[in-house]
């Protein structure tokens, strides 16, 4: 069970990631405040749960990064998301799609 | 203004990475922690406040350096536990029983005192005071690749555990075939097993391996910038 919760954490931490980058090459503190803000506070990032996912994620070669000078004119850590990952984050969109709705029938069945 | 990568590096300590792959990510999680504490700072909190709060976003500093470590070998939790657990554990197995074997041969056998005519105590002075080393040397490789306390702590003391698994494990095959010796003597026989190959070899592993349960390096006061 322990499992499947980490699984689960990991699982929608990278979809998440994923689907904010394929709009836009994003450091990570945007993405922790982008991720916060678009689910309104649903979903927070922590340091200690969004770095280790995005290296996961760059050693997998789904994202990129690099040293870039951000708005504020400091350097900062962009990740973009490459061909690889852009190819994995459709079945994993269609997975989560599969999974929520699944779940969503089984809270209907134990509803009524 | 804290100094930020400073306070980052000495929190998460050693990562054990390419050094300039190490810097990198130290740079960049103080980035982020500068970010956090400007945001904090331009909501009207005071800097020290700022910073506390800034810090409390990474409320493991030994967790997340293991997360990062996990992330960067690349590799699944039965690797993990390979890595962290099983390697140095059979290491720590393979150099207890080689040392036993070694002073044997080398004359120094163990001391026997017969309990009874089943069951004796055996110990081996010389391979006692070695054990502590050989726990060491198993908790300390764990925490080097970033094993967590509990996987250092039976990596160190590894031997003991195999020891006692098996004895256990075999105790009921022994009932079985020594059928004409008493329950009870073959139950004494057990113990002064346990107690000589088990517990107080166990003892000699694990005080090796308390030097290496913390995390190291030792996270610095708060606010020491």
């Amino acid at each position: 069970m322990v499992a499947v919760s980490a699984e689960i954490k990991r699982g929608s931490a990278e979809l998440a990631i994923l689907a904010l980058l394929a709009e836009q090459p994003l450091y990570g503190y945007e993405i922790a405040k982008r991720i916060e803000r678009e689910t309104h506070g649903a979903l927070r990032f922590t340091v200690a749960s969004l770095y280790p996912t995005l290296y996961r994620l760059e050693k997998r070669g789904w994202v990129k990064a690099s040293w870039q000078a951000s708005r504020s004119g400091r350097r900062r850590r962009y990740y973009r998301l490459t061909p690889e990952g852009k190819k994995q984050l459709v079945p994993l969109r269609a997975q989560w799609r599969l999974f929520f709705r699944a779940l969503d029938r089984l809270a209907g069945v134990a509803r009524a | 203004m804290p100094n930020w990568r400073q306070l980052a590096r000495a929190r998460l300590g050693g990562l054990s990475l390419d050094p300039d792959r190490e810097d990198e990510i130290v740079t960049e999680l103080a980035h982020h922690l500068e970010d956090l504490y400007e945001d904090w700072c331009q909501r009207g909190v005071a800097a020290e406040e700022a910073t506390a709060r800034a810090l409390d976003a990474v409320p493991d500093w030994a967790e997340l350096r293991r997360e990062i470590q996990y992330a960067e070998q690349g590799d699944d939790a039965m690797n993990q536990r390979t890595r962290n657990l099983w390697l140095p554990g059979m290491v720590t197995l393979a150099f207890s029983w080689g040392l036993l074997r070694l002073f044997y041969w080398a004359g120094l056998r163990p001391r026997i005192i017969w309990m009874d005519e089943h069951a004796f105590l055996w110990f081996s002075l010389p391979w006692l005071l070695v054990l502590p080393t050989i726990g060491a040397l198993g908790a300390y490789w764990s925490r080097r690749v970033g094993g967590r306390p509990w996987e250092r702590l039976l990596a160190g003391a590894f031997p003991a555990v195999v020891w006692t698994v098996l004895f256990i494990a075999f105790f009921p095959v022994a009932v079985l075939v020594d059928s004409h010796v008493s329950l009870v003597r073959q139950l004494s026989t057990l113990a002064s097993f346990l107690l000589s190959s088990c517990v107080v070899p166990g003892a000699a592993l694990l005080a090796g391996t308390l030097a290496f349960l913390k995390d190291h390096p030792r996270e610095p006061a708060r606010f020491a910038a």
